[in-house]
């Protein structure tokens, strides 16, 4: 059975662990995201206890998995301090388990004020139609290019080929290179 | 990305002590760390210890418990890659585990792992119902 | 499924390899003829070159050395040394370059007149290349595929009428996630004759789990 499967399996059978679950959500995915904010934005425990008001054992404590005494207050302080929002909300489970199914740790790092895309968009009437985020053209897959990081390493690493990828003309056809031309879906060798 | 070792007799003794010693709360927390540290390629050592001495090669996952208590389920990365075992779950207060012997049977069980004594199954959160031993 | 050849079993190792000499000892030419001699490999840097290399965030590359596979025999391995991990690569099997770069992250430190250090491996990541053949179609996956192909073909205006046929399936991971190292594809093998049905394929993976998902895909393409 699938994560997901089985985590809906439960929370169908059980109130008191849809209760908990809930109550998961905060006590064990909140410490992660503090550390990663914290990390994204380079500060000690002792910085943030200071830009947030609070001791550094406070933070500490509330950086380990299982934390469970968080209150509404604590959390707008740590948003103020990372001048990021904070959205409070009831929600169905299942958006709760979307959220868990779907989530990266990439999902933790949050644009402050300064970054927000939004925040910093630039609008004219062309661009007012549809808030979307900012998109790349579609570079190619062919992952000789493709950066998971800025690692050298990582690129080296993804180098991949099909013989293919150098251009030769088609087996007894000397004439047409045409059907080897890289297209707007590839990168350039 | 996690596993239980299960014993050649079915018996799973992270499930058992999952049921039997956790509250629902600690079992959700529980659920819910795994799920964060199996999407997380690198884990601090805030969450995760390798142990040495006799332990070595094996480690704890680490989290709070209900009423200040510490939790530690002890594990090893493998047997494929991506994947981690767990063996044993316990409570730690100092250097004193409960039970006492958790870190001797972690290294037992990896063992008989290792020499295809019982075997690594998928880790659920919810037992499939039709899987599961009478 | 037939396998006709591994193009490439590549492992890679992350961790910071300043790890392993914390305090910056110097490792002259013999520390790298040591490596050399160990595994024979045709092609050892030099210290110089090390050096060039680093500034250009290349990798100190070893070629071409031996090392024995599980099954006795010795294949052919190279070996990249960057400054946040290793590639090891082969033509075998991604546990046989496992075995490679474990022997040499085992053996190098003491060798080269490191501290023994216990330097965990942050990750650990393959990408997996094979050449196979097979008589199923992809198309057999969706019967419309083959309409769509007779319809790409009258579409196109070149003068004398080609067919087309599927080329080729890839699998990736939506940005939002991240890319994955290396996409999974299976595809024809380029400058070959459809006729000949061979294929390459290329996966992120380990190469014996890489063979299973092939023969997988090819039941699910027999129906």
């Amino acid at each position: 059975m699938s994560t997901k499967s089985s985590l809906i399996q439960k929370l169908k059978k059980s109130k008191e662990y849809r209760d908990a679950f809930v109550a998961s959500q905060i006590s064990t995915g909140i410490p992660f995201q503090i550390r990663a904010l914290r990390e994204q934005h380079g500060l000690s425990q002792k910085d943030l206890a200071k830009a947030s008001a609070m001791l550094q054992p406070r933070i500490c404590a509330m950086e380990q998995a299982g934390y469970g005494n968080f209150t509404l207050n604590t959390l707008k302080k740590l948003a103020v301090a990372f001048d990021i929002g904070l959205v409070v909300r009831f929600a169905p489970y299942g958006e709760l388990v979307q959220w868990a199914d779907n989530f990266t740790p990439d999902t933790f790092r949050i644009p402050t004020a300064k970054d927000d895309p939004i925040l910093n968009r630039r609008h004219n009437k062309a661009e007012l139609r549809v808030d979307l985020p900012e998109s790349q053209p579609l570079k190619s897959m062919p992952e000789s290019l493709n950066k998971v990081s800025e690692s050298a390493l990582l690129r080296d690493a993804a180098l991949t080929s099909n013989s293919s990828t150098s251009v030769h003309a088609p087996i007894g056809n000397a004439a047409s290179l045409v059907g080897l031309a890289e297209t707007a879906n590839r990168h350039a060798a | 990305m996690f596993q239980d070792y299960v014993h050649p007799n079915g018996n799973n003794p992270v499930r058992k002590w999952y049921t039997k010693e956790l509250s629902t709360q600690e079992q959700a927390n529980m659920d819910a760390l795994l799920g964060i540290l199996g999407r997380t390629e690198i884990w601090g050592l805030r969450d995760y210890k390798p142990l040495q001495g006799a332990q070595k090669g094996l480690g704890e996952i680490r989290w709070k418990g209900d009423q200040r208590r510490q939790l530690r389920l002890i594990g090893f990365f493998g047997p494929a890659p991506r994947q981690f075992t767990l063996l044993v779950g316990c409570n730690h207060k100092g250097t004193v585990y409960d039970p006492a012997n958790a870190l001797d049977t972690a290294a037992i069980l990896f063992k008989r792992l290792n020499q295809c004594i019982g075997e690594a199954r998928e880790h659920e959160i919810e037992p499939d119902p039709e899987a599961q031993e009478e | 499924m037939k396998l006709l050849n591994i193009h490439t079993a590549r492992a890679i190792w992350l961790f910071p390899l300043a790890d392993f000499n914390p305090t910056g000892l110097a490792i002259p030419q013999e520390g790298f003829d040591k490596i050399g001699q160990r595994y024979k490999f045709e092609v050892v840097p030099t210290v110089v070159a090390a050096i060039e290399a680093r500034k250009k965030n290349e990798p100190v590359h070893f070629i071409s050395g031996a090392f024995p596979s599980r099954s006795g025999k010795d294949i052919v391995v190279d070996l990249k040394i960057y400054t946040d991990g290793l590639i090891g690569e082969s033509r075998s099997n991604t546990a046989d370059t496992d075995a490679f770069l474990r022997d040499f992250f085992d053996w190098a430190p003491t060798a080269l007149g490191l501290p023994k250090l216990d330097v965990p491996i942050r990750k650990t990541m393959y990408v997996s290349e094979m050449y196979v053949e097979t008589d199923q179609e992809m198309t057999a996956l969706n019967p419309g595929l083959d309409k769509f192909c007779r319809l790409l073909g009258s579409a196109v205006p070149s003068g004398s009428s080609k067919s087309y046929e599927l080329f080729g399936l890839h699998f990736s991971t939506d940005p939002k996630d991240g890319p994955p190292l290396v996409n999974f594809k299976f595809e024809r093998q380029v400058n070959t004759h459809f006729s000949h049905h061979r294929y390459f394929s290329a996966a992120p993976i380990h190469t014996d789990h890489h063979l299973e998902l092939l023969q997988n895909l090819e039941k699910l393409l027999a129906g």
